[in-house]
């Protein structure tokens, strides 16, 4: 069936094959929910398992995003205009003082993967910027990243300062050094160590708020 | 039984137990001290601040890294000393009007508020480049005679006038060069999306480094006891490739490079890359790499003591002192216990070099530092209890 075969081009890494089986869905008049769900979304999920379970690495990652994001954009314009699809909204961003953005970059590839909306800040981002984000764009979680020990202070300044503003919504954090005993020491509400499991958390944390 | 750190350093390095475990702070440009941290050390000790920042370049620059001074490498009991190479006569390294920093093959970094290092800003190579464009590219020279200027007079100096054994740092090599020259997202597709690209990158990058080595080692060779050089190859997970991958694209090279230099010096090869290299330990063996850094024992798969148990008696351990949790998150006490443990760990029968896992970042303490040499000191003699 064709949605099995879209599933099977996004773990294959195949992005031709995607776009054709989603052209092949789209004609056939099959439901987009149904292929953005268990086309996309599921094998996103399964790509995740393989990378988390050190089957695949980043390249192997990007690649499969790569082919899911062509999927979605043959999707987008059949998809309903309210939003109505999206599992929420995510602003995720590299904290105050650091540069790095692979880890974020994959972190916010992979939340789209799995039907987020993803408002991602870019790198160096101020707590003021978060704040004022998540507030305007009704954000359902905060993902912070930081690669350095010495930026790390910056991520509890950064939840201290969406608590002091009043934001109730989770905050996840994730990078090099940080740990799940850190993430509790600052008050996050979770850490993931690798993308996909930074995804499984966020899916926990959306559905539980 | 009284040695000069000569003397126990050759020992370590050939796998022999000594008086006492090696120390090394800034021998190596991935076993040093950031610029903050090393004032901090310095008021600490009470030494004088001499006012000692040269004007670095490279890899040390945008590190953002203090050469220690003899005093206090002295105070600590540090067994190496380390040179490395010039900066070449014509290179692009320069400090732009804009405030970023543009080194030597044109990647742009800058250096955020209040952060002593440089993180990559720009990468030449990130937009549409192609493989004409790639081996047109303004490269440096490898034969500028800069790299080598006075390079054998130091180290001839430090060999005839002191007894510490002697390091000769070299560049990154193909991984890190790469990374920057296309920017990361671009590099780690590149594999798929433009190995024609990707290779021609590295290969570019290969005569380079390989002529600049070969030069360097030409003249210091004789001379020195540790060549170290260094390209990441894992993360904190793994290895950054697949095994498929990383034999394919990275192995040949590296080994083509690693011959090069056994080709030109007894010298013991240091190879450094951060993660979890645990599986890749092997093919460091293959490739004749004799010693690495820095263990990351944060990282998956990097318990020490099974490193040691499994690799030990072909490769050697330089480093292994935490540098996400013990040293700037810990006391002097804790310092010192997980100091004594990592020698319980790996200085059996010699094979390792205490150092920290990481340059000193300015989150860790001055008496953290001085607590590892300290207990490096001391319980490091062997027989290690």
């Amino acid at each position: 069936m064709t949605i099995q075969a879209i599933y099977d081009a996004v773990v294959a890494r195949d992005k031709a094959a995607v776009e054709a089986n989603i052209q092949t869905a789209l004609t056939e008049g099959r439901d987009v929910t149904e292929i953005l769900n268990e086309g996309l979304i599921r094998a996103m999920e399964e790509v995740g398992e393989q990378f988390s379970a050190g089957t695949i690495f980043v390249p192997e990652m990007l690649m499969a995003a790569l082919a899911m994001k062509a999927g979605m954009k043959l999707l987008q314009p059949h998809l309903a205009s309210d939003n109505s699809q999206s599992k929420g909204t995510v602003i995720i961003g590299t904290v105050k003082g650091d540069l790095h953005d692979i880890g974020k970059n994959l972190v916010a590839m992979m939340l789209e993967g799995a039907g987020f909306e993803v408002i991602d800040l870019g790198v160096d981002v101020d707590s003021a910027v978060f704040i004022e984000t998540a507030g305007t764009r009704q954000a359902n979680l905060v993902a912070l990243s930081a690669l350095l020990t010495t930026t790390m202070p910056a991520m509890e300044r950064t939840i201290t300062a969406l608590r002091e503003a009043g934001l109730k919504i989770p905050v996840i954090i994730g990078g090099a050094p940080v740990t799940e005993a850190y993430a509790r020491q600052i008050g996050a509400d979770g850490y993931g160590i690798d993308a996909p499991r930074a995804v499984k958390l966020a899916k926990q944390l959306v559905a539980a708020a | 039984m009284s040695m000069t750190s000569r003397e126990r350093v050759l020992k370590a390095l050939h796998h022999e137990e000594s008086d006492r475990v090696p120390l090394d702070l800034g021998a190596t440009r991935n076993t040093g001290i950031l610029a903050p941290t090393y004032r901090a050390l310095t008021t600490f000790l009470g030494m004088e601040d001499d006012g000692n920042e040269p004007a670095l370049h490279g890899h040390a620059k945008v590190l953002g890294l203090a050469p220690p001074t003899e005093a206090v490498l002295q105070r600590l009991g540090i067994d190496f000393r380390g040179i490395t190479l010039g900066k070449a006569d014509h290179s692009k390294e320069a400090l732009l009007p804009d405030g970023t920093h543009r080194d030597e093959l044109g990647v742009i970094r800058r250096q955020p508020a209040g952060m002593p290092y440089w993180e990559l800003t720009a990468s030449p190579f990130s937009g549409e480049v192609t493989v004409h464009d790639a081996i047109n590219w303004d490269w440096p020279d490898p034969t500028d005679p800069g790299h080598i200027r006075g390079l054998r007079e130091k180290a001839l100096a430090i060999r005839e006038q002191t007894e510490y054994a002697l390091v000769l740092h070299l560049q990154d090599i193909i991984v890190h060069p790469t990374q920057f020259l296309l920017g990361f997202e671009k590099w780690y597709l590149s594999f798929y999306l433009e190995p024609a690209l990707i290779n021609t990158l590295m290969d570019i990058m290969l005569e380079l480094r390989t002529e600049v080595t070969r030069r360097a080692l030409t003249e210091v060779g004789d001379l020195i006891d540790v060549v170290s050089c260094s390209d990441d190859v894992s993360d904190a997970r793994g290895s950054i490739l697949s095994p498929e991958m990383y034999d394919e694209f990275i192995k040949p090279r590296h080994s083509h490079y690693f011959e090069t230099i056994r080709s030109l010096t007894p010298a013991t090869i240091l190879y450094h890359s951060c993660g979890a290299v645990a599986g890749l330990i092997p093919s460091f063996i293959d490739m004749g790499i004799d010693f690495i850094n820095p263990v990351q024992v944060s990282a998956a798969g990097m318990e020490p003591q099974r490193l040691k148990a499994e690799f030990g008696d072909k490769i050697g351990f330089w480093g292994g002192i935490d540098t996400t949790r013990v040293l700037p998150f810990g006391t002097p006490k804790t310092v010192a216990a997980d100091v004594r443990q990592r020698l319980r760990d790996l200085a059996g029968g010699g094979g390792y070099v205490l150092a920290a896992v990481h340059n000193l970042q300015p989150d860790v303490p001055a008496e953290n530092i001085v607590a590892m040499y300290d207990t490096g000191r001391t319980f490091g003699r062997y027989p290690i209890v």
